[in-house]
């Protein structure tokens, strides 16, 4: 038989897990905006409230007009000689047209990464490590960078890297400061400054 | 105007040519994309081929190891050196439901990679006329998703991989490396999908002559 304690204290756990999920959920905007395209998307806003595995940012429903289109989950197979893999849950904010079968971005796509599987000491150009081209800078009192001569922005903070594809540099930058917590275990400090990047998680030193 | 200027007029930028030329290092754009402004992406670059890898031989290769039909042309754009050219050779499997690759030469040669050339492999299915956004008949990239153990990639990591198991091994044909660029922008396909690679590219050399 159960222990009468261990089962009270997972319903309190559950009850209190709900709540923290619920406020997160809450932070993010609520449910789902006439724009959203459910039938498209891997998670509802809710489901991204509650997921469990890393910290999630985004811009709330709607950044500068363009509503939350979409949630996208990629968790992939790794398959050598890689060394990597997609892992990622994806913002998608506005839509384009696709014409003639070819295939657009959205105009602001924020993905997020675990810092363990994606982070600043990743990339190289070539294979004998010549540095894929970027600018440093901090971002809400973190390390951030761009790529793709400004169209892609990273931020580094706690365990997760963001990485928000846009439209350049002041589009991004005006992303970036609008960036809030949207599940439980993501966090924004009092003034307005993200946390701080785990230890070695730059360094690509952070484990899994 | 004297002979002085034309000499000025003609020599100083065939000499700004060749001086970047000889000190060029590999550059490109991490996407292919739709127009001739190189501002409208729509695939991600995940191979680079290099060494004696102009368009053409680059094609003979990919066409020989894959089985693949293909030619010259091709559509998208890609960008190097400041410069957004068109698309110059492609190949695919077939005609419907197919893998499917884009490439052009960059612009400059570099020093220890020599001649090279970008591409866009990717695996994608034919939709017919019933989703209105591919009428009346088109290609969509697979979309990624969430592996259950299956090996689920997304349609540019399957042409990755598929280039890869085509070339490994084979004479010629060293592979240098996988390289993380990142570029993993995800792109609305005509069936309302989503796509993107996980970020990596790999490096193939292509030898100094044909098949």
């Amino acid at each position: 038989m159960l222990n009468r304690k261990v089962v009270l204290g997972l319903l309190v756990g559950l009850l209190l897990g709900g709540t923290v999920a619920t406020l997160a959920y809450s932070a993010a905007g609520g449910g789902e905006n006439n724009s959203f395209d459910a039938a498209h998307s891997d998670l509802t806003v809710a489901g991204a409230a509650a997921f469990p595995d890393f910290s999630l940012y985004a811009v709330g429903q709607s950044f500068e007009g363009s509503a939350l289109t979409g949630i996208t989950r990629r968790v992939e197979a790794r398959t050598p000689p890689d060394r990597v893999r997609a892992n990622f849950v994806g913002y998608r904010y506005g839509d384009c047209v696709v014409v003639s079968g070819e295939a657009c971005p959205a105009p602001l796509e924020i993905q997020v990464w675990p810092a363990c599987e994606r982070n600043l000491s990743s990339y190289s150009l070539t294979p004998a490590g010549d540095p894929l081209p970027s600018e440093r800078l901090t971002v809400r009192g973190v390390p951030a960078a761009f790529f793709e001569g400004g169209n892609r922005l990273e931020v580094y903070t706690g365990s997760v890297s963001i990485v928000m594809f846009g439209q350049g540099k002041p589009q991004l930058l005006r992303a970036a400061n609008a960036l809030s917590a949207a599940n439980a275990s993501a966090s924004v400090r009092a003034d307005g400054q993200l946390p701080a990047p785990a230890a070695g998680a730059l360094e690509g030193k952070l484990a899994c | 105007m004297s002979p002085k200027f034309w000499t000025l007029f003609l020599a100083v930028p065939i000499a700004l040519v060749f001086s970047n030329s000889a000190a060029a290092h590999f550059e490109s754009g991490l996407y292919s994309h739709r127009a001739s402004d190189c501002a409208s992406r729509s695939d991600p670059i995940t191979v680079v081929f290099y060494g004696y890898a102009t368009g053409t031989r680059t094609l003979n290769h990919v066409r020989f190891h894959t089985g693949w039909g293909g030619g010259s042309g091709g559509g998208q754009y890609f960008a190097s050196h400041g410069i957004c050219g068109a698309g110059t050779q492609h190949a695919e499997s077939g005609t419907f439901t197919r893998y499917h690759i884009r490439m052009r030469k960059t612009y400059h040669d570099d020093a220890t990679w020599g001649t090279t050339t970008t591409g866009t492999p990717h695996h994608e299915d034919w939709i017919d006329s019933a989703i209105s956004g591919c009428f009346p008949g088109n290609h969509a990239v697979d979309k990624g998703g969430v592996d259950k153990g299956g090996g689920l990639q997304s349609g540019f990591d399957q042409g990755r991989t598929r280039i890869y198991n085509a070339l490994i091994g084979q004479p010629g044909h060293t592979f240098a490396g996988s390289v993380n660029w990142g570029n993993t922008q995800e792109f609305k396909q005509c069936d309302g999908d989503w796509a993107g690679s996980h970020g990596t590219v790999y490096w193939f050399r292509i030898p100094n002559s044909s098949h």
